[in-house]
Parts: C-alpha cells; sequence; structure tokens
C-alpha cells in the first residue's frame, strides 16, 4: 500500500517546554535560568536594546471615515486653517510611497491588506438603503428613551449627529 | 548606534512624521518625539498657535475608528477632553500601512494626584459625566466595537481557572517567597472570586446589560489619572487612550482598586464620599450599586499580580520587588473585607448622602 | 434548479485559505453540482481566476470592497431559484430586494442575532427576507427562536459535514500504518494519546486539561496529551496564555506534546496518532467541526455540554459530555475510563464512525440542502 507523500515528508514540530519551566526572577529581574545560561556561557554576551526612532513608513494613507461636516468645521485653530478646497491638490489625500525600500515580510502585507483597503468611501448604492454588514450599533428606535438619548444628546447634537440618527451612520 | 546616528535618525523621523501631518489643515513648525513604547508612540507639534499630539499606533483602523469616534462624540458632548482633529476631509484617523494616525489637542494643566482626596471626587464626578457624555455613541459601520458587557462570567471564570493553574506552579517550588505568599492567601481569594461569579448570576446584571447596549455608552479601558489634569481649575481629560463596551462600574471599579492601592488600604470613608460625587451626577439604582460591591469582591488585583509573576510580565522587576507589590495588593485587598460585608448599609448612606 | 450559494466577504471559495464556512460551500457545491445548476459566490483572490467554471460549479469572484453592491447586481441579473446566504443576516435584507423573486435561505453558523450584533428592527426584518434558515446546530436554532419565536416555523438545524475519505480509521489496513509510522516520528510509541485540535485559546479551555493531568498520570503514567493548536505565529510570538500552557505544561513533560503547527492537509494523520479525542470548549461553541473529524476518524470523543458541541455525542455510545466543563477531574475521570478500557474505546469509536457515515458526510449534508432548497423554492 502506498503512503501518501506528504505523510513521507512529514516532520513533527514539537516545542521544546523546558524552555518554559517557571523559574522565579532572580533580584535583578531575570530568571534564574536565564541568569544560569548567562554565567555558564562565556560565548553569550547581554543583549542591550538600543533605543531608535520608531518607523514612519512612508506609505499610501487614507484618510477615514471622512465627514463633509467635520471638514472645515468648528475647529480649534480657524485662523490657521486652509479650506480643503482652497489650496490643498487633488493628491492631498494620498501621499506617494517614499522610495525607500520597504521592510514588511509578505506575511505582514497579505494579512494587512483587507484592512488597508478600509476606505472612505462607502458602496455606492441604487436607492438611499446601506446594508449594515456587520450591525455594530444596538438601537431600538421605537423606545421613547433611546430616541431620546439618541436624537438630543445632552447638550443638543450638531448636525452631523443627527444624519448620523437617521441611520446614516458615518459616511 | 552613536550619537551622530541617533541624531540623523531622528531627524529623519521627524521630516517623515510632517509627510504624515500634511494630510491635516495645520501648519507645524516644529516636530519633536516624546515617547514611544508597547507599539504606541507620541511626537509633540509645535505650531505657531497652538501645539498637538500625534499619536501612531499599530492597530487595526477598524478599532482606532472606534475610539477616535468616541472621542469625538465626547467632545461632540461637552466633555473636557483634548480635541481631537480630523483631517483635511474631516477623517477621524489617517491609516498608512501598519498604522493608525491620531492627531489631538496638546493640553497643559496641573497633574492628578491620587493622595488628594478632593481631587479624587472631582475625578469621579468627572466620571459621571464621562459615562453621560457617552451616551448615544454610535460606532461608524467600518468600526470593530470592543464590547465586554455580557462577558463578566466568561472573566471571572477565566481569572479563577488561571489561579488555580499558578497555584500548580506555585506548589513546585516551595522555596520561592512569591509562591508561599500565594498560597497562603489564595484559597480565600478564590473564595471570594466565586462568591462573585455567584452573585453575578442576578436579573438586574442582564438588565443592566442591555440598557448599557442599548444606550451606547462606553467606558475608559484602562482608567487612570496619568491621563487626567487639571485645567483652568476643572478635570479635564488629556488622551483617550482606548474606550470599551462595558458598564459604568468597571471603571468605578478600576479606580476605587488603583486609589486604594497606592493607599495600601481600603479607605472605606473614601471610597463612600467618591460614589457619592459619581451618583451625584450620574446617580445608579441600588441594585447598580450590588453589582459594583460584586466586581470590587473579584480579587482583579490579586489576579493581575499573580499573572504578571508567573508570567515574567515585569522584565525589570527583581523578587525584592514583586514581593513588596504582593504584600501591599494583599493588604489592601483583605482591609477591604468591612466594606464588602456591608454593601447594604453602605449603599444607603452613599445614596442618601450621609456618612 | 439554479442555485446561488454566497460565501462571507472574509475569503474565497474554493476554500485555498481555508475557513470553515468555505469548506462547506465548496463540498456541498460539489455534490449539488451533479444534478443542479449552481453558481458561487466569494471574494476575489489573486490565486484564483474572477471568474470560471470547474467541476460543474460556476464560480463568480467580486472585490471585497463592494461585495454586496456587486452581489445585489449579480442576483438581480442571475434569476436564482434559490439563493443560499452563509453567515451574514445584515445582507439578507438587500439582496433579497435585489432579487425579489429568488428564495433566500440563510445559513446561520454563530450566534449572529444576539442583542450585542442585532438589533431587534434588523432581526425582524432578516428573517422576513428569508424563506428558510438553518442553522449548524439546535443551540444556534435556539439563540434566533428565543429571541424571535416568530421564525420558529422557518428554523431548522443542518449539520455541517467532514469529508469521510480523509480520515482512517486505526482499525483500517491504512489507519493502522499511518498510526504506526506517526508515533515513530513524533517518539510517542506504547503512549495512550488523548488529542487535543483547536486554538490555543481560554474559551477552548486547553489550561483545564492540564490541571486534569496529576489525576490521570496516577492511573495511567502513559498517557500523553497531545495539543495541535490551530494557529502558529512563529516562536516568538507566543502570547501570554500559550506561555501559560507551556509553562503548566512543562510541569509534566512526560504526558504533555505540544504540537507547534501543522497543515490542514496533515491534520487526519494526527487522528489516526492518537486514541481518545477531547474537546473542551468552555464558551457556547456552535458546534466545533473537530467533533465530526475525531468521529470519522474512528476516535471516541470527550466533550462539554457547551453550545452545540453535546449534539452529535450520545452519551455512552460514540463518547461523553461533561456538563462540569470547569472541573478538571471531570475530564481524569472519563479519560480513565477510556484509557483503562480497550474495547470500549473501540465500540465508542466504530459507533462513532458509523454515525458520521451516516449523518455527517458532504454527500448528506449536500442532500439536506437540497431538501432544504425544495422547500424554500415552494414559498411564495
Amino acid at each position: 500500500m502506498t503512503l501518501p507523500e506528504n505523510l513521507k515528508k512529514l516532520i513533527i514540530p514539537i516545542v521544546d517546554l523546558d524552555r518554559y519551566r517557571f523559574s522565579p526572577p532572580g533580584s535583578m529581574g531575570w530568571s534564574e535560568a536565564e541568569y544560569e545560561e548567562l554565567i555558564t556561557d562565556p560565548e553569550r554576551t547581554i543583549q542591550t536594546e538600543t533605543f531608535s526612532p520608531p518607523e514612519v513608513p512612508q506609505e499610501e494613507w487614507v484618510e477615514l471615515s471622512v465627514s463633509k461636516d467635520r471638514a472645515g468645521g468648528d475647529l480649534p485653530f480657524s485662523s490657521e486653517h486652509e479650506r480643503a478646497s482652497d489650496t490643498v491638490d487633488a493628491s492631498a489625500t494620498v501621499t506617494p510611497p517614499d522610495k525607500r525600500p520597504k521592510q514588511r515580510s509578505p506575511e505582514k502585507k497579505s494579512k494587512q491588506s483587507p484592512e488597508k483597503k478600509l476606505e472612505q468611501r462607502t458602496e455606492e448604492l441604487p436607492g438611499k438603503e446601506i446594508p449594515d454588514r456587520e450591525k455594530t450599533a444596538v438601537l431600538e428606535v421605537n423606545d421613547p428613551l433611546i430616541e431620546e438619548y439618541v436624537k438630543s444628546p445632552n447638550p443638543p447634537a450638531r448636525p452631523w449627529l443627527a444624519k448620523q440618527v437617521t441611520g446614516r451612520g458615518y459616511q | 548606534m552613536n550619537r551622530q546616528e541617533y541624531s540623523k535618525s531622528i531627524e529623519q523621523n521627524h521630516r517623515d512624521v510632517s509627510h504624515v501631518l500634511s494630510h491635516y489643515a495645520i501648519r507645524p513648525e516644529s516636530v519633536r518625539l516624546i515617547s514611544s513604547r508597547g507599539g504606541r508612540s507620541k511626537w509633540l507639534i509645535e505650531t505657531g498657535q497652538r501645539n498637538f499630539f500625534l499619536r501612531q499606533e499599530q492597530i487595526r483602523p477598524s478599532r482606532m475608528l472606534f475610539i477616535a469616534g468616541a472621542h469625538w462624540h465626547l467632545q461632540q458632548n461637552g466633555l473636557p477632553i483634548a480635541r481631537l482633529i480630523p483631517t483635511r476631509n474631516g477623517g477621524l484617523c489617517l491609516a498608512g500601512g501598519e498604522f493608525v494616525y491620531v492627531l489631538y489637542e496638546a493640553s497643559e494643566g496641573v497633574p492628578v494626584l491620587y493622595y488628594d482626596r478632593d481631587q479624587l471626587e472631582e475625578i469621579m464626578a468627572f466620571t459621571g459625566q464621562f459615562h453621560q457624555a457617552s451616551k448615544g455613541y454610535i460606532p461608524g459601520e467600518q468600526s470593530k466595537k470592543r464590547t465586554r458587557t455580557g462577558k463578566w462570567q466568561k472573566l471571572y471564570r477565566w481569572k479563577l481557572q488561571e489561579l488555580e493553574d499558578h497555584k500548580k506552579v506555585a506548589l513546585q517550588d516551595p522555596d520561592d517567597a512569591f509562591s508561599q505568599l500565594f498560597l497562603a492567601h489564595v484559597d480565600r481569594m478564590l473564595e471570594r472570586g466565586y462568591e462573585a461569579l455567584n452573585e453575578l448570576d442576578t436579573p438586574e446584571l442582564s438588565e443592566w446589560t442591555l440598557e448599557t447596549l442599548r444606550s451606547g455608552m462606553f467606558c475608559q479601558q484602562d482608567f487612570t489619572l496619568a491621563r487626567m489634569t487639571v485645567k483652568e481649575e476643572h478635570m479635564f481629560l488629556k488622551d483617550l487612550h482606548s474606550v470599551t463596551i462595558d458598564l459604568p462600574a468597571r471603571d468605578l471599579r478600576i479606580l476605587l482598586n488603583k486609589v486604594m492601592r497606592k493607599l495600601n488600604v481600603w479607605d472605606t470613608e473614601l471610597a463612600i464620599r467618591m460614589l457619592r460625587s459619581y451618583d451625584q451626577v450620574h446617580p445608579l439604582t441600588p441594585a447598580q450599586y450590588r453589582i459594583l460591591w460584586t466586581d470590587l469582591k473579584f480579587p482583579h488585583l490579586f489576579c493581575s499580580m499573580v499573572h504578571k509573576y508567573y508570567l515574567g510580565q515585569k522584565q525589570s522587576w527583581g523578587d525584592e520587588k514583586y514581593l513588596m507589590n504582593f504584600r501591599n495588593v494583599i493588604a489592601m485587598e483583605e482591609s477591604k473585607q468591612p466594606f464588602l460585608e456591608q454593601s447594604e448599609t453602605h449603599i444607603l448612606h452613599l445614596k442618601e448622602g450621609t456618612t | 434548479m439554479k442555485i446561488a450559494m454566497i460565501g462571507t466577504e472574509k475569503l474565497p471559495v474554493p476554500a485555498i485559505r481555508g475557513g470553515a464556512i468555505q469548506i462547506y460551500i465548496q463540498s456541498s457545491a460539489e455534490l449539488l453540482a451533479v444534478s443542479e445548476q449552481v453558481t458561487v459566490f466569494s471574494i476575489k483572490d489573486p490565486d484564483l481566476k474572477d471568474e470560471e467554471t470547474v467541476g460543474g460549479i460556476h464560480y463568480i469572484r467580486l472585490n471585497r470592497e463592494s461585495y454586496v453592491t456587486e452581489l445585489a447586481g449579480q442576483l438581480s441579473r442571475g434569476q436564482f431559484e434559490v439563493v443560499h446566504l452563509c453567515n451574514r443576516p445584515a445582507w439578507l435584507e438587500h439582496l433579497k430586494k435585489a432579487a425579489p423573486d429568488s428564495r433566500f435561505v440563510l445559513s446561520v453558523h454563530n450566534e449572529m442575532f444576539t442583542e450585542t450584533k442585532m438589533s431587534r428592527e434588523s432581526g425582524e426584518k432578516c428573517i422576513d427576507s428569508a424563506a428558510e434558515i438553518i442553522t449548524v446546530s439546535d443551540y444556534i436554532g435556539k439563540t434566533i427562536t428565543e429571541r424571535f419565536p416568530d421564525a420558529a416555523e422557518k428554523v431548522r438545524t443542518v449539520y455541517s459535514g467532514v469529508d469521510l475519505n480523509t480520515f482512517r480509521p486505526a482499525w483500517t489496513d491504512e489507519g493502522a500504518q499511518i498510526r504506526k509510522i506517526m508515533r515513530e516520528k513524533a517518539g510517542l510509541e506504547g503512549k495512550h494519546i488523548i488529542l487535543f485540535v483547536g486554538r490555543l485559546s481560554k474559551v477552548k479551555g486547553p489550561h483545564i486539561l492540564l490541571q486534569a493531568i496529576p489525576a490521570i498520570a496516577a492511573e495511567h503514567p502513559e498517557a500523553m496529551l497531545v495539543f495541535i493548536g490551530s494557529k502558529w505565529f512563529g516562536d516568538d510570538r507566543v502570547n501570554n496564555y500559550v506561555r501559560h500552557l507551556y509553562t503548566l505544561g512543562a510541569m509534566f513533560p512526560e504526558q504533555v506534546t505540544f504540537i507547534k503547527f501543522v497543515r490542514p492537509s496533515d491534520i487526519p494523520f494526527y487522528y489516526a496518532m492518537s486514541d481518545l479525542f477531547v474537546c473542551s470548549s468552555q464558551w457556547q461553541e456552535p458546534l466545533a467541526r473537530v467533533h465530526y473529524e475525531a468521529m470519522a476518524a474512528g476516535l471516541p470523543v470527550i466533550t462539554t455540554n457547551r453550545g452545540g458541541n453535546g449534539e452529535v455525542i450520545r452519551e455512552g455510545q460514540n463518547g461523553f459530555v461533561i456538563d462540569d466543563f470547569d472541573q478538571p477531574e471531570m475530564y481524569a475521570r472519563r479519560i480513565n475510563t477510556l484509557l483503562g478500557d480497550s474495547e470500549l474505546r473501540d465500540r465508542m469509536g466504530r459507533s462513532g464512525r458509523q454515525t458520521a457515515e451516516e449523518k455527517f458526510g458532504w454527500k448528506r449534508v449536500a442532500e439536506n440542502l437540497m431538501t432544504v432548497y425544495r422547500s424554500a423554492a415552494q414559498k411564495k
């Protein structure tokens, strides 16, 4: 009887539990096991972490949950505010990637792509209805108490909030 | 990395940040890295008129949207909180690669102290305001909520199981001082924990859970005084780290435990005064307070300390430091006993305004 | 019958990237396509064509970002008699409006109708739009009908399935050989192997099993608990809980083995190597497919009464159901009983295999689906 190919080649990767045996921290904050390793192995050098600034990758940036009512609204610095229509050019929402090499592994990249594509545009739909995919808000709109919370939170809601209440959500 | 290399890397870093800032309608004059750890980094952005903080997090955009949306909601509802600054097109935050960025006003103020009783009462009143202001929040379609309501039993159960697990580990090492101390107190703590778990089996909890979900209200993920400041004599929230949908009792339990932990003893009178301040702004029913008492009965701090030790969470702590902290936690948890036992009296007093 | 099956926005069909729902669709579609006209909708994938016909199934793959919109468009043009939507109740109303003449069957694979996930209003609208609602377990069905009693007439259980051919019980020639080879490779000859397959997470309760080891080892020192976590992120990305498990496990190195990573196609070999299967789920799980796998592999199953898991176990016949799911002694007791009685193990294993062959092969699943589709097609 022929065995499956993958069975023949299979190597079973077993975790070495010895590494995980609990040992109390010494007075220095190292575990006994770690300390013993250090003093018994003269070749092993202590790895000291040097601080380096956090990565700020030059990516294609996406503004999330864009809303006209928030843009150019009541901002605390209106004197320096540049209205979106005035000086900003068409490519402002997207910054071209830097020429520096990207360091992400392919695995991370594929893991990231569905999230990366989370864009501010919602689907264009025939008619007004919007499918709520995984419904997040839980409201019983026929409950007067809830209506009160939602439609007139304390203090009075800004216009954008009222729009939300009618079911449009963040657009 | 030597000094020169470091300077260069910082300069580059600041230049990189400027590109991020181009998505905001501000004119930055200087950028300075303030902190970076645990996947979160913060830069101070100075402009002619105001200062801002840019925060970078390695987090799913949908999760950040939930938090930033909550932040916006709170400020629109008038809570004294550092203002979130939208992007040029009114976005709540900016996503790029594995990171998400959020910009908010930098605030100056006086630090808040765990040891100032008046301030503690004000903080509780502020917390009441926070909970009120959080009502009506409807997270955007693309945000991912974090919900803890309805998960209390599960969480309690898990923590108790973890304690039982650690008992086994402790028994293996009879010479370890921490383990000895742990074994001396764990059964009592387990007893309290199981009692609390049973107490959760009440219709009042389900009712409150439903009410909370329907109202849209939320809590801070991990309430800490470090994010509060006193600005123009009022309590002000400098930074909204994270939020979670949970019963308001969560924030109250976390804060009370933190305060009393610092004092190393449970101060009943202080606890009642603090709760009264909260109640005046956001009143809870006696039944709801009973649930808070249950949550305070559960040995959260004890579990947390044990978890840290057996999982080696605090890299820099030596055995002495663990022991010292553990002793303090045990002292505090044990001194809580009278407060827990006389819950009905205390709840009555706090609602009546008497001591 | 012209049938459309719709996968979620998470993974493509065929299940080249895994996914229980995707496997469910793929396996049933392959059988349904023999006699019906089946179209499967899922998301695009760089390794798959946007449109193709394979094995009689017409695959249409759409953009994830505009999935629901595109689906609506496709359904409105497609003139399907029956549309089977998987696990996305929130889309139902919208899709039904796009294709009012189609009859919709909604399959529910986990708790989608709870207070935290769905408002009453949305729930009612969704239920109205469905001709039939099928659930992967009675438990999930109850989570719907308890909150929406009017849905009861539309809700029924259709259990999922397993590929019976990929699992070889130890009493078959092939199974016996695989068992021998695997035990050699793992260095576990002469052991009584108790298998756990599932995510290494608190809700799955592997730490409870570790707690049970002293009681097991006292009676059966040759016992070996083998843990296969279904996700592996690499040595340096062990999370706190997994470290916790390893720390516990390190106390009993003779009775505990953690296997780092197993390719899905190799999983059946581990079942063949084992003597019994245990599921220690602490949460209300819909119905973990490992139960079907264990039965197909001819292993007695010990599981908890949480969620739907206990539904496929007949107490004392093909396994045991534990009520006190957080008590390690309960697991120890059942495990020791089975380890001490090879005849019982054999009987239970064979009973499990028989049940799997009767009820949980994909052929049976496809037949059940067809019954539901026919019923749906007749509704107004």
